[in-house]
């Protein structure tokens, strides 16, 4: 890793000895161009407007006038009960699910790479929710979740246990949430480890096992280490999109966020703050807050990363 | 240790990789399994320290069957070719990694890998972590982490195929050393046939999963037993012609002879491959003996070396590489007359190859 980078940087280096002119400027730019429209539109345009609208106050978006800037937006936004109350959900959602799915992942990943019979059955399984779509398996597991009806009650029965109003309990509904979301993560998460695991040359295992090392010992030894630095890109990848939890809610609970708003996440926030509320400012400053929160999370967890993963 | 084999076979599918082969690596001895690639040599390695089952036959450390027993249950040290270091742990944890499995207590593993790191004559990386090591040090690491644990046999699998010319050299004789210091009985897998001439006891030498020969490097180097165990052993290679035994002397196709005492048992008209030492030519004076018949040559080109001189020569329509124990230094274009000495000259038949004189 660190080879190319001094490598790419030589590269430039010698690059840099070629004189800019209107020439060698202007030419690939004209060849960029599409490419930085496209950009530049959908990307950049967005992301400056966000900014800028969550400082905008009094910002009416049908009319397109406003008083002033300031940090009104934000104070409001801290102020108001529903907004904490969403980052306190979505905080209970990405702990719960992150640490879950990543720890399940890890164990299907290692039982898929042992070429086991029958492991083919067990990929499809694995994979089936990347291939679906969320609203579409949110309708099935809204019939599994069922009260009456729902196979996750019938085998709670089956097992001697007392049925649960997955559905309509605010703290049943938290649980069904985080098991639905855990099972969504699970094959992306399988194929990023799975592709770790086959990073690992299989003469470490060899030669720890010609030293008597249990299996215990070979994976907190030696698999997991070589695996930190895929244990770190999928703890940030999966920390990034469960903060952003929204479909699933979505799909579970009709499009409403949970029995009596119980499960009402900051994405969901400013879904309703842009959507119905037309509160267009607001729900920007939420974007941003959320943004960074995101954000410190992940330089957190490169910080910690930097000391723990040793390859 | 003794090592032994007892009509050992081993299969994949339908391939014999090795096939029914009896044999004994001796105690406190330096074993070398030498032979081309896909002979087999690695397979019987990984048969003695358990990776891979044997299809049949049974192996013994001393007088334990270990046939059935898994690697960890051996007691064996194993070396790899790519050295297989953990590359998150310093060099004194992968020296002390078999310590650690062993439940060894801390301060007693670094003491102890810290010995055998001194063994290696790598103390002073002791905290370095294998990245920062070059492949040298690295295969030191790697030996010091097989011998950590104490075993009674160690087995080194191509150890120094990953090392340029200079530090194999080098590594080569630090094994020597250390198999020596220890009198640990040693298996040693290479292609290499100057580092298994150097640096062993005792030489396998195997083809297509079967021992060709085996025995003293100079036994194989001075005897050996079939065309192929002669191309394969010597630096430079030995010189193979195709001729027909007529009379007292071989004749080859284009007509140019050679006399050997080698030929006397070898009936007339028969087929058969001259394997011939490149040390094993003289030059003839008009005046010696034996002059009348000599083998005409012509000196093609020159190889100079520092401590001999290496000939090619043009003897009819071959090329023979010679190298002659007189003090004289021909040049090229020299017309020579060159005979065969005794030793270093093998008759071999030519559709068996196995030696006839």
């Amino acid at each position: 890793m660190s080879m190319t980078l001094t490598q790419g940087k030589r590269l430039a280096k010698t690059r840099s000895d070629e004189r800019i002119t209107a020439r060698t400027f202007i030419e690939p730019l004209i060849y960029l161009l599409p490419f930085i429209v496209v950009v530049s539109v959908f990307m950049v345009y967005p992301i400056i407007t966000v900014f800028l609208n969550s400082f905008l106050e009094d910002y009416n978006y049908l009319a397109n006038t406003y008083s002033g800037f300031g940090l009104g937006n934000y104070s409001a936004l801290f102020s108001d009960k529903e907004f904490v109350g969403a980052l306190q959900n979505t905080f209970i959602y990405v702990g719960c699910v992150v640490p879950i799915s990543t720890v399940l992942s890890l164990a299907i990943a290692i039982l898929l790479n042992k070429k086991l019979r029958g492991t083919s059955i067990f990929q499809f399984a694995y994979f089936l929710p990347m291939v679906t779509a969320t609203i579409a398996v949110g309708i099935v597991w809204k019939w599994m979740y069922h009260y009456d009806y729902g196979l996750i009650n019938y085998f709670i029965q089956v097992l001697g246990g007392e049925p649960v109003h997955w559905m309509e309990d605010p703290i049943m509904a938290k649980a069904a949430l985080i098991i639905y979301g855990i099972w969504g993560k699970l094959p992306f998460t399988v194929i990023l480890f799975l592709s770790g695991l086959q990073t690992i040359d299989e003469q470490y295992y060899t030669a720890a096992k010609v030293d008597g090392a249990g299996s215990k010992k070979i994976l907190f030894r030696i698999t997991i280490p070589l695996l930190s630095p895929t244990i770190a890109l999928v703890l940030i990848i999966n920390i990034i999109n469960t903060s952003k939890v929204f479909n699933e809610v979505f799909a579970l609970f009709n499009g409403k966020p949970g029995p009596g708003y119980s499960l009402y996440t900051v994405v969901y926030y400013i879904y309703e703050n842009f959507y119905h509320e037309m509160n267009v400012s607001i729900a920007c400053a939420a974007a941003l807050v959320l943004f960074a929160i995101v954000f410190l999370m992940t330089l957190l967890q490169t910080a910690v990363q930097k000391r723990w993963v040793s390859r | 240790m003794n090592i032994k084999l007892e009509n050992v076979k081993k299969q994949f599918g339908d391939t014999v990789a090795i096939d029914d082969i009896s044999l004994e690596f001796h105690d406190g001895k330096l074993t070398t399994l030498l032979g081309p690639s896909g002979c087999g040599k690695s397979t019987m390695l990984n048969l003695i320290s358990g990776i891979l089952p044997v299809t049949s036959g049974k192996i013994y450390f001393g007088d334990r069957d270990v046939t059935s027993l898994s690697p960890d249950k051996r007691n064996i040290g194993l070396v790899f070719q790519n050295y297989a270091l953990y590359p998150h742990m310093k060099v004194w944890e992968n020296i002390a990694f078999p310590l650690e499995i062993k439940k060894v207590p801390k301060n007693e593993r670094k003491e102890r890998a810290y010995e055998f790191a001194k063994l290696l004559r790598i103390e002073e990386y002791f905290e370095r972590k294998p990245s920062q090591l070059s492949g040298g040090q690295q295969q030191r690491v790697a030996i010091a982490r097989a011998l950590a644990k104490e075993p009674e046999i160690l087995l080194l699998d191509e150890p120094l195929s990953n090392l340029d010319a200079r530090l194999r050299l080098e590594m080569r004789e630090e094994i020597r050393r250390i198999q020596l210091e220890t009198g640990i009985t040693t298996v040693f897998v290479t292609h290499d046939q100057e580092e298994a001439m150097s640096i062993s006891d005792h030489i396998v030498l195997m083809k297509k999963g079967e021992i060709q020969q085996h025995g003293l490097p100079q036994e194989l180097y001075d005897e050996p037993c079939n065309v192929f165990v002669a191309d394969f052993l010597g630096n430079p290679p030995i010189n193979l012609i195709t001729a027909v035994k007529s009379g007292n002397k071989a004749v080859t196709e284009d007509g140019v002879s050679f006399f050997s005492e080698g030929l006397n048992n070898v009936s007339d008209g028969r087929k058969l491959i001259l394997g011939i030492r490149s040390e094993a030519f003289e030059v003839l004076k008009k005046d010696e003996p034996g002059y009348i018949n000599s083998t005409p040559a012509e000196v093609k080109a020159v190889f100079m070396n520092g401590k001999d001189v290496l000939y090619s020569l043009s003897v009819g329509s071959m090329e023979i590489r010679a190298g002659f124990s007189n003090n004289e230094i021909y040049r090229q274009g020299d017309k020579l007359k060159i005979a065969l000495k005794k030793k270093g000259v093998h008759v071999y038949d030519f559709d068996t190859g196995e030696k006839i004189g």
